[in-house]
């Protein structure tokens, strides 16, 4: 495996020269489909876009030549022009994707007439199955930690219209404790325009360096984090390791047809500029709402075998999204209607798991306790507390 | 493996044309092919289709019809190789495929000038081929390697790993049979009255698509080959 940015010139034998029969197809530019004039063109775009850039057709179960043939049809009869068949058309993209099992697979309208709607089938389903929305620990946990702790907030990164909060502190002066909402860390932490969470930061990087020495073991808390930069995975577990970490495996799309992939690459973390090898034990928190960036995290960590994952199953969100020329996958747009986001590629654990549209399950299963909360108590939290020591 | 099937090739190569009566043409033939895959590239950006050079070999036996042409049957095997890589921003990422065959060309050779020792025609048929391996090897972004300035946009600042792996056809996917047309020219030189050396270029089109019909509106993938070939024959004298 190479690791590093080059750019690599195949070094070229020629016996015959025929070049003017070896002109290729080539794309210079990204793809941009033309805006639809009728709902057929839209169908036919989101279809086409679907069975292009979706990376999970391998895996998932959703038949999508029989919804071509079971939704074309009513989409022909649509009108564009007509507001409340334009409306109607929310319904049906619902459910055509109801079952896609991409966590990441959300797609935000543009037309002016559902301008305000969005549809997010891993969310709805999460939904369906829990009974309580994703909960921000750290209000919960200041009173668990000693009272230097230091508690961040950045305005510019913002979930669900929260700020992302970082806190980190210690318990009883010798359990060091992480927590952060959002995976932005990295961006936050460079920035030039806010101080943001960079205090928390360097708080916590500060007693890092002395874990073996002075600590019994650290907590990281990604419970309610929805994820963020993927930066941020060799931003902070880059500093828990002195060696690369292979956690996992990772399979690109290779073309445009449902079944075209590239091999497994091997998902590694680096370790950072200041290398540390953590002898002590670790606890990771994580629950339902634990999400992307945040599970893979946890996955990446739990590889280590002084890590114990407490609490609940994550999300199941694993695919990592980037922009879409980058892998050629995942998002793309039909103008002037809709976006859609999903995974650019798949993720799979070391032992050949898939935890996307599953979640990954903890070491130990502590279910989110309500009416523990209502009593001001972390039960997540103290059996972390109480594994450490 | 491949020893085997060179061994294999040998034994009917000689074996069956020492049992032919026939005045036939036996040789053997090195090629080297020039490959490139029609595909139309859809949906994706900075990516350009390359060509790639492949080597192979083939036995062939040549059976006389008339006095100018022949039927020449091969048996042998073909790199059909392939690179699609990215441009621009993307230059460097790339991915090389090696795809061996197992061929059956079936070519009527037609003679049209003779000039002492050595002759020239053309030659036209068919092929059948099945696709035995398969290795991708290239250089990839890595969605979990990143560099540098975490501000910058990530097609600047991903990581690149290289892999090289064999290929693991996939029986919903690959259709591993490969039928096709030749057509070319050829030039035979004899040395005596045994051997002779014939030099030719062709080109092969495969008109069946390296991919099963598994969706709707699948993307073709042809194989379209260069091929210029070198080889030696030996005439069998007739038996009375």
């Amino acid at each position: 495996m190479k690791d590093r940015i080059f750019s690599c010139n195949v070094a070229k034998w020629y016996l015959v020269s025929c070049l003017f029969l070896c002109a290729c197809a080539k794309s210079n530019d990204t793809i941009v489909s033309p805006a639809p004039k009728s709902f057929s063109e839209v169908f036919e775009q989101f279809w086409s876009g679907m069975s292009q850039n979706y990376v999970y057709w391998d895996i998932d179960t959703t038949n999508w030549d029989f919804v071509k043939k079971k939704y074309k049809i009513i989409f022909d009869s649509l009108k564009l022009e007509k507001p409340d068949e334009v409306r109607k058309s929310v319904t049906l993209f619902r459910d055509m994707t109801k079952d896609l099992i991409d966590s990441h697979f959300f797609i935000k309208f543009t037309n002016n007439s559902i301008r305000d709607s969005s549809l997010f089938p891993a969310l709805d389903r999460k939904k369906r199955l829990l009974s309580r929305q994703a909960y921000s620990f750290y209000k919960l946990d200041t009173p668990y930690l000693d009272r230097d702790y230091k508690l961040d907030f950045d305005t510019y990164y913002r979930y669900n219209f929260q700020p992302m909060a970082v806190l980190s502190g210690t318990i009883g002066q010798n359990i060091l404790y992480f927590s952060t909402t959002q995976c932005n860390l990295s961006a936050s932490y460079y920035s030039q325009n806010t101080q943001g969470v960079k205090g928390a930061l360097n708080y916590f990087f500060g007693k890092l360096t002395r874990l073996n020495s002075d600590f019994k073991g650290l907590i990281l808390d990604f419970r309610g984090n929805p994820g963020g930069d993927i930066a941020d995975l060799n931003f902070l577990l880059g500093r828990l390791i002195d060696q690369p970490l292979h956690f996992g495996f990772v399979q690109y799309k290779n073309g445009s047809n449902r079944l075209d992939f590239t091999p497994w690459i091997k998902s590694e973390v680096k370790p950072g500029a200041q290398p540390l090898k953590v002898i002590k034990p670790i606890v990771i928190l994580i629950d339902n709402f634990s999400a992307s960036l945040a599970e893979t995290i946890a996955i990446a960590m739990s590889t280590l075998p002084n890590v114990t994952v407490l609490g609940e199953n994550t999300f199941g969100a694993t695919g990592p999204v980037f922009e879409r020329d980058v892998f050629n996958a995942g998002e793309f747009k039909i103008n002037g209607f809709l976006e859609v986001q999903a995974s650019s590629c798949k993720f799979k654990s070391l032992d050949g798991s898939f935890y996307e549209g599953i979640g990954f399950t903890p070491d130990r299963l502590v279910p989110f306790d309500q009416n523990a909360v209502n009593n001001r108590r972390d039960l997540q939290l103290e059996l972390a507390i109480q594994v450490l020591r | 493996m491949l020893f085997k099937r060179v061994a294999l090739f040998v034994f009917l190569y000689f074996g069956l044309g020492a049992s032919l009566s026939a005045q036939i043409k036996i040789g053997i033939e090195f090629l080297q092919g020039l490959n490139f895959i029609e595909s139309r590239l859809l949906n994706q950006s900075y990516t350009e289709l390359r060509s790639s050079y492949g080597w192979g070999f083939e036995g062939n036996f040549f059976l006389p019809i008339g006095k100018k042409s022949s039927v020449k049957i091969g048996l042998g095997l073909l790199e059909k190789n392939y690179e699609i890589a990215r441009n621009q921003q993307f230059e460097g990422v790339k991915k090389i495929f090696t795809n061996t065959y197992f061929q059956i060309p079936v070519e009527w050779n037609f003679e049209f000038v003779e000039t002492g020792n050595t002759s020239f025609g053309v030659l036209c048929g068919a092929y059948a081929g099945f696709w035995t391996n398969s290795r991708i090897s290239g250089v990839l972004p890595n969605a979990f390697l990143l560099f540098g300035d975490t501000t910058a946009r990530l097609s600047q600042t991903l990581g690149l790993s290289a892999f090289d792996e064999d290929y693991i056809f996939d029986e919903n996917r690959d259709n591993r049979l490969e039928l096709g047309l030749i057509t070319g020219l050829y030039s035979s030189t004899k040395l005596n009255s045994f051997f002779s050396v014939r030099i030719a270029v062709s080109y092969q089109l495969a008109i069946t698509d390296m991919q099963k019909q598994y969706q709707y509106d699948l993307e073709e993938k042809m194989n379209r080959t260069i091929l210029v070939s070198l080889g030696l024959n030996y005439s069998i004298p007739k038996t009375q």
